[in-house]
């Protein structure tokens, strides 16, 4: 019930009016420094990756420990092997340029060795969906709140035939003139349409049901006080719309809200995952149908 | 009959005889204690010989009766708020003697003082431990947050009792998780405490009477709930007159009037509080300009006296918080309850009370996001009966029984689209069901006095629980996963928990000034919170327990020595403790409990254990008045699947706790107050790494839960009250209260907060609340 969670940050939100924060040192407790292990296979017709890695110390700064030498292969509807090969140290490639077929199951597998030489094997596994129809057209608008416009906010509104389910899982991502400015996972953005599911994305049926200063919707907000988020004229913007499972989307947003402990919530713990044997790596797995679409700047 | 029985056969007849002999110069000393004014009895006045340095307390009727021989005796009759009076009676041939006393009020302490029953030396005499009653008028000296004085806030002071989180009205006692205290306001038990946040609690400290906490040696009588109960009782004095008191504050005010209407045998009280921490927001910035944010409350009381043998009394409570933004989202939640109790006198030696009470809280959110509009209505109520007797048999020997029974219901939450046809329907309209239950409750209970030293006490509660058909219960496997699920058509009893609970207690009399006390106890809890927040929310609603959820239950062995000093001025104690729990809750890592059907495969059950030594040392009268409390105490729980299977700190678990509250009065009309209160910080789970994906590094657990601490909670607060000049003419006293939140600013962690930051590094940040919180009220009575 997102509805409670959103509550509740509305009341952290609140409380955070009366509080303030300092910096501080915490004692970092002991465990085992876990194996991470993080890629994707998408529709997108490229070489697909798989980073590993190891869980780094708490204040250590810089990248972190790279696995290197791992395994890494790919099997595709139980049948085809997809391998993979040490690009870098710790990131592993697909040797061919592929795009994933929707509907396919994915199953990861990575091996390792450990410090006594001994291989361990990590698996993932997730299904491709299928694709929304295609981008049509972009616009890109001032962000309103309550009929009024926020400065420097600018809303990404794509024009396309969404998927029918409602609890059907969507990721956004945008490049500004080939560069990702969604870089980091925190500014990824997912959603659900819910009520809408099925609709033409800021058609003409959701336009009747939306005040006039609310449409057309977005998908992605810029924010122009940011150096790589500032649109100029000629600027080519590239939206990205995948439709990811509800896992990997529930692993975002868990991500994106672990915020540490306070008392509203219980004793925090890790971000879930799909790598299996369960609780010995961290990290995901996914598979996504990816349309793009252009907006050049005028 | 050999030699050895003769002899014992003697030596009993001996001491028969000489026991006999004595009860022949021997009678009584009886009689009644009424107000001078009002010719109300006075319960709980100190009828003390002297010569025998010994008395007793008056009984429901006001009366007393205390064994003496001949000679001449020196009697002190005394109670809080009244004159003492001081006779001397003589006993000759073993006459009865018999003693009808008015009392009448000290109007020098009545400004100050509110009635009690308590005996001055309660504390040694009485059989009950672990027991800490507070007086509006303590309460209303300390230092509190904002000015708003509270009887949480107080108790939290208290040894054995522990914030949940800085400013929280929730409260962990003796280890236990905060839904294991009772919380009854005029007996009707309160879910939900908290107003903003717990900030506040639900009680107006101008309608509240006095408020007792029962942090062990529970009485039979209580049920429910493992560690604690709070009963809050609201103002049934009779005024001899209309009167009130209010105050106007920084962010609330609040008024109580009362009076007493038809001869004064109806006595009505409404009270009514309301805040406007509102009106500050839109200072936070544009944003905000629409937002609302605050709450009220109102109780109101009629006490009705029928005759001298039939008493009722009728209570309700509406409280309600407010919270939303532009029209866009809101939420509001808050209690309701309504209690009736009709206090019946059979004969001076019998009286019961009949109670019927429900009790309600809900919560509600809607969300406005046009064209598409959602809300969400959970809660839970309660329905309550209980008929209690107590019977008298002689001075010795106390008898009470009883009967109990509870109707829940608990919704667990009802999410649907808002009723406009223009809107689009965004989600399914879901119900997670309701969940209903019956709880009943009897028992017995006898305090028998052994001789002048000891007193025992003894009891048994049998509980019964059962769930009752219209819902779906889920079946789960070993692993938690969901196998099965079966409807139970409603009505059906599908579910029946039951269980023995036996109370006892020992006091023994050292002498006038010191007593040793021991106790155990089992207490069962049916009912309890899902979720795991450890401040407490609004949305934490409650479960009962069922085939997936056992119910709770908790041992607990207390020893207490009790000594008094000064003729009762300074009290002072050490009790210590220890508890075992079974079939405690926690939840598993990442557990959804909003909107989950399946919530009971979240929980995980297994043991806990408390343990601990509580100091108090407290001065009830004089100038200076306060305690000093040290609490050494240990919390914890073993749940299989939780800390790989290992015994992990409950979230309470804070060794070291001391509070020093002290009160002074420089003039009649200036005092001034301070506490100071150290706490170990509290536990937390503290990440071991961090992993990075996509340039975003977070937080990475060992699974270890609750191995960390926060730094050392501490801080003072201070406060100043003076009072205006009385006036012969003026019909209104006033005062004027300023006080200072943590003085000397300490910065309390509340919450620690992880920011993702450049080169994969994660920003620690502190969150504290409060720092100097100055605040000014006007408090006034007529």
């Amino acid at each position: 019930m997102n509805t409670i969670s959103k509550s509740i940050s509305l009341l952290l939100t609140v409380l955070s009016l009366f509080s303030c924060k300092e910096e501080m040192e915490i004692d970092i407790e002991n465990g085992e420094k876990l194996i991470g292990i993080y890629g994707s296979i998408t529709t997108e017709n490229i070489r697909h990756t798989v980073t590993v890695t190891r869980c780094a110390d708490f204040y250590r700064s810089g990248t972190p420990e790279m696995i290197r030498n791992a395994d890494v292969y790919l099997i595709d509807n139980g049948n085809d092997t997809i391998f993979y090969q040490e690009q870098k140290p710790g990131i592993y490639e697909t040797k061919d340029i592929l795009s994933g077929k929707e509907g396919h199951t994915y199953t990861l597998h990575v091996n390792i060795s450990n410090d006594k030489g001994e291989r361990q094997e990590y698996t993932a596994e997730e299904t491709l969906l299928e694709a929304t129809g295609p981008i049509d057209s972009i616009a890109v608008k001032p962000l309103k709140f309550n009929g009024k416009e926020i400065d420097d906010m600018f809303k990404v509104c794509p024009y396309l035939q969404s998927l029918e389910g409602k609890e059907t899982s969507y990721l956004t991502k945008v490049a500004i003139n080939g560069k990702m400015i969604s870089d980091t996972l925190t500014e990824y953005s997912t959603f659900h349409l819910e009520g809408f599911a099925g609709m033409y994305i800021n058609g003409k049926e959701m336009e009747e049901l939306y005040d006039k200063d609310d449409f057309p919707q977005s998908v992605y907000n810029l924010n122009a006080t940011k150096d790589d988020e500032k649109l100029q004229p000629n600027d080519l913007l590239t939206l990205y719309f995948y439709h990811i499972s509800k896992d990997y989307s529930k692993y975002i947003e868990e991500i994106q809200n672990s915020s540490g402990s306070n008392p509203f919530f219980g004793s925090p713990s890790n971000v879930s995952s799909n790598i299996l044997p369960k609780g010995r790596a961290l990290g995901f797995f996914y598979a996504a149908s990816v349309v793009t679409g252009d907006l050049r700047i005028k | 009959m050999n030699i050895s029985k003769t002899i014992l056969f003697f030596f009993f007849l001996s001491i028969y005889s000489w026991t006999m002999a004595q009860n022949n110069s021997r009678t009584t000393f009886s009689g009644s204690v009424k107000d001078a004014e009002s010719k109300e009895a006075l319960i709980g006045v100190s009828v003390f010989i002297n010569e025998i340095k010994g008395g007793a307390a008056t009984d429901i009727n006001g009366k007393f009766k205390i064994p003496i021989g001949n000679g001449t005796y020196h009697v002190v009759i005394s109670y809080i708020g009244y004159k003492t009076i001081k006779k001397e009676i003589e006993v000759k041939n073993a006459q009865p003697i018999v003693l009808n006393i008015k009392m009448e009020t000290d109007n020098q302490e009545l400004d100050e003082v509110v009635v009690t029953g308590r005996k001055k030396d309660a504390n040694i005499s009485e059989a009950i431990m672990s027991a800490q009653k507070l007086q509006m008028v303590t309460i209303k000296k300390i230092p509190a947050l904002m000015g708003e004085v509270d009887v949480i806030k107080a108790m939290q002071l208290l040894p054995g009792v522990q914030a949940a989180s800085e400013g929280s009205s929730n409260f962990s006692v003796r280890g236990g998780g905060t839904d294991h205290n009772l919380i009854l306001l005029d007996d009707a038990p309160i879910y939900n405490a908290s107003h903003m946040m717990g900030f506040f609690s639900v009680f107006n400290n101008d309608a509240v009477s006095e408020a007792t906490l029962l942090k062990g040696d529970i009485p039979a009588m209580y049920g429910g709930r493992l560690s604690s109960v709070l009963d809050v009782q609201t103002r049934d004095e009779a005024p001899r007159k209309f009167s009130g008191t209010g105050g106007i504050g920084l962010i609330s005010s609040r008024l109580m009037l009362e009076a007493p209407l038809f001869n004064e045998r109806t006595t009505v009280m409404v009270a009514g509080r309301r805040t406007y921490a509102d009106i500050f927001l839109p200072l936070a910035g544009d944003d905000f300009e629409d937002t609302y944010l605050y709450f009220f409350d109102l109780n109101a009381k009629i006490t009705h006296k029928i005759n001298d043998n039939n008493r009722l009394y009728l209570s309700a409570y509406y409280g309600r918080d407010r919270f939303g933004m532009n029209d866009i989202a809101g939420m509001g939640f808050g209690n309701q309850s309504l209690s009736s109790k009709w206090k019946h006198i059979f004969s001076k030696n019998l009286y019961s009370n009949l109670e019927i009470n429900g009790t309600a809280y809900s919560y509600n959110m809607e969300m406005e996001m046009k064209p598409y509009g959602i809300e969400l209505n959970a809660g839970m109520k309660d329905w309550n009966l209980r008929y209690d007797m107590t019977k008298i048999w002689n001075s010795k020997h106390t008898s009470r029984i009883g009967i109990s029974g509870i109707y829940h219901r608990f919704t667990l939450g009802d999410l649907s689209n808002n009723n406009d046809e223009n809107s689009v329907q965004i989600i399914e309209d879901t119900t997670l069901g309701c969940r209903k239950a019956l709880e009943y409750g009897a028992y017995i209970a006898h305090e028998q006095v052994v001789n002048r030293h000891l007193t025992l006490k003894y009891g048994l509660r049998m509980s019964m629980f059962q769930n009752i058909g219209g819902e779906r219960l889920y079946k789960f496997d070993d692993q938690y996963n969901k196998v099965d699920s079966v409807d139970y058509r409603s009505g059906k009893i599908f579910n029946t928990e039951i269980n023995p609970e036996p109370r006892l207690g020992l006091l023994y009399k050292i002498d006038k000034a010191s007593s040793v006390k021991a106790s155990y106890s089992r207490t069962v809890q049916y009912v309890q919170v899902a979720s795991n927040s450890t401040g407490g929310l609004p949305f934490d609603t409650w479960i009962p327990c069922n085939p997936n959820i056992k119910p709770q239950k908790c041992d607990q062995w207390a020893v207490g020595y009790f000594r008094n000093f000064m003729d009762d001025k300074l009290e002072a104690s050490v009790e210590v403790y220890y508890k075992n729990m079974k079939n405690v809750l926690d939840f598993k890592d990442n557990p959804e409990f909003y909107g989950n059907p399946e919530i009971d495969g979240e929980l995980r059950c297994g043991k806990g254990r408390a343990f601990g030594a509580e100091f108090l040392v407290r001065k009830n009268i004089g100038k200076l008045t306060g305690w000093v409390s040290y609490t050494y105490s240990r919390t914890y729980r073993t749940i299989e699947e939780i800390n790989f299977g290992k015994e992990y700190r409950s979230p309470y678990d804070r060794p070291h706790n001391l509070a020093i509250v002290l009160s002074y009065d420089l003039t009649k009309r200036f005092n001034i107050s301070a506490n100071w209160i150290f706490n170990t910080g509290q536990p937390v789970t503290y990440p071991h790494g961090k992993y990075t994906v996509d340039n975003t590094p977070y937080s990475v657990y060992s699974g270890s839960r609750n191995a960390s601490r926060y730094p050392a909670y501490h801080r003072l607060d201070l406060s100043a009250t003076l009072k205006t000049k009385k006036r012969s003419w003026k019909k209104w006293d006033g005062e004027w209260n300023f006080s200072l939140y943590n003085a000397y600013g300490h910065h309390n962690t509340w919450a620690v907060i992880f920011t993702p930051e450049g080169e994969n590094m994660i920003k620690t940040e502190r969150m504290y609340l409060f720092t100097f919180v100055p605040s000014i009220s006007y408090n006034f009575k007529f």
